[in-house]
């Protein structure tokens, strides 16, 4: 039963990777190819989401879309996650001054709403390409540090750390060794909330116009442009509204799935 | 069964609780009350003996539930009680106490208000009134000072103090039934002996009777007038708490008689071995948490110079109770803490001395046994790897032979091939303590510091440790300090025995000087207050006052009872005096002998007497 989550989230994961895979190489249409012709064509056999105001594919730019959304945040997550995990674990197991600074600065970061910082940081970055991988990483690393500090705060208590400082065993391997395969389930469920986390913050940037430039294809730029003609074509709303809620679904299901998978204690004996 | 004459204030009637998947908790379990008396309910873990109890009070956890048997009070049906009716039978007629009185107090109100509030559900009494009866319920359960105690909060007080709040206020109802579920085991011996007391006593006063849930058979034989055993749910054998435990009629309350720790004869501790650690003169300081940044460093000695010595195949144990410093010592012996002062000296080689490093590191190898062996191993590693682990530090590089001489070793300890590749939650708690011995062991060590190895463990399993653990001191040669508050089990164990009060060592001695002819007060309170199975007096109950026979000192000497808050640089004049061959004492000497108290300067400090 505890594995329907982590099958269900796993398979929209696949699917939505899968989606950005054939985006990233190749899709039906150009998903920027202008067509006077289809404009605001309905959805048909040739046009399986039917065509927007220019009469691009919207099935392509969806596609195209996805390899986008899921490129920014996966390496987000990635980032994100590196850093806070080895910030973390080392102002929690280190302690001192080391901990009360980092702890200084988290609490400063986390002051700011995220999208806020995001909006701000890809403001003044404007024109790299990564901008917006960066800003989202900065904005979720404190996240990361204070559920990964707190985990190793309680492991570091643990006997298990004083029997192996017993045994003779150095800090570092005793870090490597039973501190960190200890975080990694804590680490797992932080990153898949970073992941769902950062996709919807890109779909948010791009809708603001943040994002990447048009006529790049973005789910967040979809849903912005698709206001004017909401009444005429709702499919242009419908579709990449449908695509952020089915990946974030995803997300959160596999988020579960791992946690409950990755926690020896919850198996049964 | 027999029935006493007179009807029963409680009945309790083929009882069933069974899980919602039909698993049955209790079965088929009957029992009766007298007004006035104290009836035990003993047994293993899984028992079913909390369930009882939570039965009685209608107080069931989620997915358990009554399906069938019948709880009478006063004749009538519990279970027919609609719950608006039950919860003037609950804290009114039947009362209840469990192991931790923090759970059953509001942190956040006061200790009087939560007493009245108690009351004035129950009865019809004004503020005033209900004021008055509470300050004269706590001044009978012996607290100083009710008046001041009143308005304070319950996080104040000690384990010992709240329990004495709860039982204050859950008697001032008169209930006709106390159920008392594990009331004193999470208390020190000397606290839990005056509680008991004062329960017994009071409801003797009131014709409370108790129920008494509890695994521990030497307090049930003392305080209990009936007793029923209970295992897996099901009854083994009731009657006379004393015939029923101290001459069984049933196998299962042999097994656990047979399982309780008991001495052997002739203590091999009479004979003097080379020492192996010397501890000569140790504090040890833990720094008080500062209220601002710009206050004083305050520090708390939690080991007040201890000077003893380990002899080398022995087993020394530290007994004295929590806060004594006892297992500050094991934890300084295996360099988790660094001695404030004073030296702990390993086979002749000076190692940690007080403030700064340059120990040598070759030393004998100290290793360490838990009580919570469970906590004690990393849930991410198999048990395999967890008895490996010791040897990488070890010095042995081959992966494949720390393996295999791990799975020698787990055999050893009686885990088989199937449950080397378990990981520690697959385990059961005796399981799990045997993988902590095996990974204590592993690596060849000399001392094995053992803190409190089987207090968490059911008699039967503790048996089986008990044995293991004398089984491996014999076949390795190893040296235990055995750290506990159990004196059953140390009395079984150990060769010496050490005790501990306030940081500060009071007596030392063979086991058998010690248990019998113990001289420093603190021991002999110790001693009288812990309910003993094999020594509870044959006789009918009797309440049994703390009686304060002193034995008379050495001559020219006082007995030193450490004060709680020494000043910080206090001249501690205390001195160990011998009383008896290799039985020291804690004493001061009464007249101004500088001599005497001078000798246990720094100086001579190679060769201790009593070390």
């Amino acid at each position: 039963m505890k594995k329907t989550n982590l099958v269900v989230g796993g398979s929209i994961i696949v699917i939505v990777f899968a989606a950005a895979l054939v985006g990233a190489i190749g899709t039906p249409y150009d998903p920027t190819q202008i067509d006077a012709a289809d404009r605001l064509a309905p959805p048909s056999w040739s046009h399986w989401f039917g065509c927007d105001e220019w009469g691009r594919d919207v099935f392509s730019r969806t596609l195209s879309g996805a390899a986008i959304t899921v490129a920014i945040a996966g390496l987000t997550t990635l980032l994100a996650t590196a850093a806070g995990t080895i910030v973390g674990v080392s102002a929690g197991f280190l302690g001192g001054w080391l901990d009360k600074a980092v702890v200084a600065v988290m609490d400063a970061l986390l002051a700011f709403p995220a999208l806020v910082m995001a909006i701000a940081m890809t403001t003044l970055l404007s024109g790299a390409s990564l901008a917006p991988v960066i800003a989202l990483s900065v904005a979720y690393v404190p996240y990361v540090v204070r559920v990964v500090r707190t985990g190793v705060l309680t492991i570091r208590q643990a006997d298990y750390i004083t029997a192996s400082s017993i045994m003779g065993n150095s800090a570092a391997y005793t870090l490597a060794r039973h501190v960190a395969p200890n975080v990694v389930g804590l680490v797992t469920v932080i990153s898949t909330a970073i992941f769902g986390w950062a996709l919807l913050a890109e779909s948010a940037l791009s809708f603001l116009g943040l994002g990447l430039p048009p006529p790049a294809a973005s789910w967040g730029g979809m849903l912005s442009d698709s206001r004017n003609y909401f009444a005429d074509a709702p499919w242009l709303a419908v579709v990449p509204g449908l695509a952020i809620s089915f990946s974030l679904l995803g997300v959160n299901l596999l988020g579960d799935g791992c946690r409950d998978l990755l926690d020896p204690r919850m198996k049964r004996a | 069964m027999s029935m006493a004459p007179g009807s029963p204030i409680l009945r309790v009637d083929r009882l069933q609780v069974s899980t919602l998947a039909g698993r049955r908790i209790v079965d088929n379990v009957s029992f009766g009350m007298l007004p006035g008396e104290i009836v035990a309910l003993v047994g293993e873990s899984g028992s079913g003996k909390t369930t009882i109890g939570r039965a009685i009070l209608r107080l069931l956890p989620d997915g358990l539930a009554c399906t069938g048997g019948d709880i009478a009070l006063r004749g009538d049906s519990l279970t027919a009680t609609p719950p608006r009716e039950l919860r003037k039978i609950r804290g009114g007629s039947i009362a209840a106490v469990f192991q931790d009185p923090m759970a059953s107090l509001n942190p956040s109100l006061k200790v009087g208000r939560q007493m009245m509030e108690a009351l004035r559900l129950h009865e019809d009494v004004d503020a005033h009134e209900a004021r008055l009866r509470c300050l004269a319920m706590l001044e009978r359960v012996r607290i100083e000072n009710p008046q001041r105690c009143f308005d304070e909060y319950p996080g104040k007080f000690s384990g010992g103090m709240r329990q004495r709040f709860m039982l204050a206020s859950v008697l001032l109802t008169h209930p006709a039934v106390l159920i008392a579920d594990e009331p004193t085991t999470a208390l020190d011996a000397i606290v839990r002996r005056e509680i008991m007391e004062q329960a017994v006593e009071l409801t003797r006063e009131v014709g409370t009777a108790i129920l008494l849930v509890s695994h521990d058979l030497g307090m049930v034989a003392q305080y209990a007038e009936r007793s029923v055993v209970l295992k897996g749910g099901r009854v083994m054998d009731q009657g006379d708490a004393r015939q029923v435990l101290l001459q069984p009629r049933v196998d299962y309350t042999r097994t656990l008689l047979d399982a309780f720790p008991e001495r052997a004869l002739a203590g091999g501790g009479s004979t003097r071995r080379s020492p192996l650690v010397r501890v000569r003169n140790v504090d040890v300081a833990f720094r008080k948490s500062r209220k601002s940044i710009l206050s004083r460093k305050e520090y708390v000695r939690a080991v007040r110079d201890v000077s003893f010595d380990i002899r080398s195949g022995e087993v020394l144990a530290v007994v004295g109770e929590s806060g004594s410093g006892k297992s500050t010592v094991g934890k300084a012996l295996v360099d988790l803490y660094k001695p404030s002062r004073g030296e702990i000296l390993f086979a002749n080689c000076i190692e940690r001395s007080g403030g700064g490093k340059g120990g040598a590191r070759t030393r004998p190898q100290v290793q360490m046994i838990f009580q919570d062996a469970g906590g004690s191993l990393d849930p991410r590693m198999t048990i395999k790897q967890a008895v490996a682990e010791p040897l990488r530090a070890g010095g042995i590089a081959a992966a494949a032979e720390r393996l295999r001489r791990a799975k020698d070793m787990l055999a050893e300890v009686g885990l088989g091939d199937d449950m080397h590749d378990c990981y520690p939650h697959q385990l059961s708690g005796g399981q799990r303590q045997r993988v902590g011995i095996a990974r204590a062991i592993v690596g060849g060590g000399d001392l094995i510091v053992a803190d409190e190895p089987v207090s968490a463990l059911d008699v039967s399993i503790q048996r089986q440790i008990l044995d293991l653990l004398k089984q491996l001191h014999s076949a390795y040669g190893l040296t235990y300090l055995f750290i506990s508050h159990d004196l059953d089990v140390v009395e079984e164990l150990a060769d010496r025995v050490m005790v501990m009060q306030r940081g500060c060592l009071v007596e030392i001695g063979s086991r058998d000087a010690v248990f019998d002819d113990p001289r420093h007060p603190y021991t002999r309170a110790l001693l009288e207050a812990t309910p003993r199975i094999r020594r509870v007096a044959p006789s009918r109950y009797a309440l049994a006052s703390l009686t304060n026979r002193h034995a008379d000192p050495p001559s020219g000497h006082r007995f030193d009872v450490p004060a709680a808050e020494p000043p910080e640089h206090a001249v501690e004049r205390a001195c160990m005096v011998e009383v008896a061959d290799d039985h020291f004492v804690r004493c001061i000497p009464s007249v101004e002998c500088g001599g005497t108290a001078g000798s246990r300067g720094e100086a001579d400090s190679e060769d201790l007497p009593w070390a």
